[in-house]
């Protein structure tokens, strides 16, 4: 138990915490860009150290800790994006200076977070990691606490996850209630003997609660307000985590109570989950068409709720062909959702961390292939063009939404799919066709065109060799 | 049976004291009447066996948030906040009000329709700081280090978001 505990990434994320409180009280010497340096070569040791825990199947802590291949799977994807993340945050180490320690703990914490959420066995363990994400988001997104975007971000963020962790703990409350148990497992009996019921009790108030908890995270439909402020408001990187990292935890959260506490849902919950995917599915997509033009990072918000939307689609299916495409589109998601933030950031070389507005990238293969060729390809795989990953990934959900026989859920999908090519297509030409305002050309680092090469990479193969991710992730089910 | 006196006691001490909370129009009684509302509740735990708890109320919300109130009215005087015939809410909040006031109803209404596991008395132990400490440090100790993470991080963010000296960022 001890070996597994000490390899395990929560212990190795702990003690980077330490470490960098430590480093800034002893060393101060240290340069920032050192630091970073350090912190994601560390990342890359635990991510391998998480690797060779692949294979254990266990509960420890008083069966509050889960360790499976599931829970591995997606640490590791956690501790890659994190990676992604602290590059992207990279660029800004000369504004952050000192600050770059606590910048950095705070999203080791974060990252801490989403670990021990995939790992939750009950629901008390699953409400902290949660809390233990959106707190220090709550000060991640104040960070560049001069600006007044980043202040009002971080106070929006502050009121609604405030208020979505009460909905969640008032509805663990009614589940707790009913069953007298927190641990997954027990609620699951309890679950299969009422959901047989058809009357309404206190436990389904308490499941659409918690529902509605994680519908904030994920920014489903009747949740998905705050998204396109916070997301414009908040440090890059800081967006970068909330809708690469923060989402995935969320949809991991959903699949956990699904697959190990409630045991499946009837025909209602099944209707309300399609109609809330639906909605989510145009609003993302129909409200990114008047973002052209505007801010880049409030554009990803929309259309990162639109595809919130496409992974709710997978998660109705509740069968393994369903959570098979969900873990897939999620991680080319989030493959071509960092690409473009890497992007993003490393086009406005002020640091300054303020425009990022439509108009700023106009013409930018012209000023810098490298990153032009980036977005193109990370843009076509969102958008779900052959032969990027993106488009196999929206096959994998309409297929198996189609083969569950919802027929007009499947035409919404691929409605949807429509529109946002017509705004991804818009943001190509702008990036490929349009002049742009400011000729000079952008010079990028060697390890920063070596990541480019790598994430595009990975995209285009992943769309071709589909096998080998999906056969990994046939064993995470 | 004296039990059953001391809780309509009890019950109605909190209840009144928090009715003159909302309809005081001096806040520094307001906040006095609600450490009363506090307190009789409780009393009111200790007699569903829940010491710790009754203990934690008085300690964490009388002894604690109230003060916390107090020395905000203290330091920002009462003369500013004192309700005005001007200051009336609109319809809209009233609308509102009404809405909150109703879901609570229904919510009130299915939990005492739903009294298959309330009927019993807790055990007398079960509440005793003991059983709550083993409890804590041996079922729930991952829940409980997770809670000291997390204040960590509230330690982290007030610090840097308040600290000025290195406001040397954009």
């Amino acid at each position: 138990m001890l070996s597994l505990i000490s390899r395990s990434a929560e212990t190795g994320l702990i003690i980077v915490v330490v470490a960098l409180f430590a480093a800034r009280l002893t060393l101060p010497r240290l340069k920032s860009g050192v630091v970073s340096k350090l912190v994601i070569t560390v990342f890359a040791l635990l991510f391998l150290l998480n690797m060779t825990l692949w294979g254990s199947k266990t509960l420890l802590l008083q069966d509050a800790f889960r360790l499976d291949h599931f829970a591995l799977f997606f640490k590791g994807f956690f501790l890659l994006a994190g990676i992604f993340i602290f590059m992207i945050a990279g660029h800004f180490q000369d504004t952050l200076a000192k600050r770059i320690y606590e910048f950095y703990s705070l999203f080791t914490l974060a990252t801490l977070g989403a670990c021990f959420l995939v790992s939750a066995n009950n629901f008390l363990v699953l409400f902290l990691s949660i809390e233990l994400i959106t707190f220090s988001l709550y000060v991640l997104t104040t960070y560049w606490r001069t600006q007044i975007t980043s202040i009002e971000a971080g106070t929006k963020y502050l009121v609604v996850g405030a208020f979505s962790s009460a909905m969640m703990l008032f509805g663990i409350s009614f589940i707790y209630g009913t069953t007298q148990t927190i641990n997954f497992h027990d609620c699951r009996s309890a679950f299969t003997v009422l959901s047989a019921q058809p009357s309404f009790t206190l436990l389904h108030l308490g499941l659409i609660l918690v529902l509605a908890g994680i519908g904030f995270k994920i920014s489903a439909f009747p949740f998905q307000l705050w998204a396109p402020d916070v997301y414009q408001g908040a440090p890059t990187p800081v967006t970068a985590f909330l809708a690469v990292v923060s989402k995935s935890a969320g949809f991991a959260a959903l699949m956990r109570l699904v697959l190990l506490a409630t045991g499946g849902w009837n025909a209602v919950w099944i209707l309300m989950l399609a109609l809330i995917a639906a909605a989510t599915l145009l609003y993302g997509n129909l409200g990114a068409i008047p973002q052209l033009g505007g801010n880049m990072k409030r554009f990803l918000a929309f259309s990162g709720i639109g595809h919130a939307g496409y992974l709710l689609m997978a998660m109705i299916c509740q069968n393994a062909q369903g959570y098979q495409a969900l873990i897939y589109y999620l991680v080319v998601y989030a493959i071509a959702t960092l690409t473009i933030f890497l992007g993003i950031v490393l086009t406005d070389p002020s640091q300054s961390d303020m425009k990022h507005n439509m108009s700023d990238f106009q013409g930018l293969l012209a000023r810098s292939p490298m990153l032009g060729f980036s977005f193109f390809v990370a843009i076509l795989s969102l958008a779900g063009v052959p032969p990027m990953a993106g488009f196999f990934g929206k096959f994998l959900v309409i297929q198996a939404v189609i083969e569950k026989g919802m027929w007009l859920l499947a035409l919404i999908g691929a409605v949807t799919i429509a529109i946002s090519l017509y705004y991804y297509l818009n943001v190509i030409k702008l990036i490929y066709a349009d002049q742009p305002n400011d000729t000079s050309s952008i010079k990028i680092g060697f390890g920063y065109q070596l990541t480019f090469i790598c994430l595009n990479l990975s995209l285009i193969f992943l769309g071709v060799f589909q096998a080998p991710l999906l056969h990994l992730i046939a064993k995470t089910i | 049976m004296p039990e059953t006196i001391l809780f309509y006691l009890f019950a109605s001490v909190a209840l009144i004291s928090a009715l003159y909370v909302i309809f005081s129009k001096e806040p520094t009684y307001a906040v006095l009447s609600l450490v009363v509302t506090m307190f009789s509740l409780a009393a009111l735990y200790v007699m569903l066996h829940a010491y710790f708890i009754a203990m934690i109320q008085i300690l964490i919300y009388a002894g604690a948030i109230l003060v916390l109130f107090l020395f905000i009215l203290m330091l920002l005087g009462t003369e500013g906040i004192l309700p005005s015939d001007q200051a009336r809410l609109g319809r809209g909040w009233c609308f509102f009000g009404v809405l909150l006031v109703s879901i609570f109803t229904a919510e009130l209404a299915m939990v005492f329709q739903s009294t298959q596991n309330l009927k019993d008395w807790p055990s007398e132990i079960l509440g005793t700081v003991e059983n709550i400490g083993r409890s804590i440090f041996s079922e729930h100790l991952l829940a409980f280090e997770l809670i000291s993470l997390i204040l960590l991080i509230g330690i982290i963010g007030v610090v840097n978001l308040a600290h000025k000296k290195e406001a040397d960022n954009a």
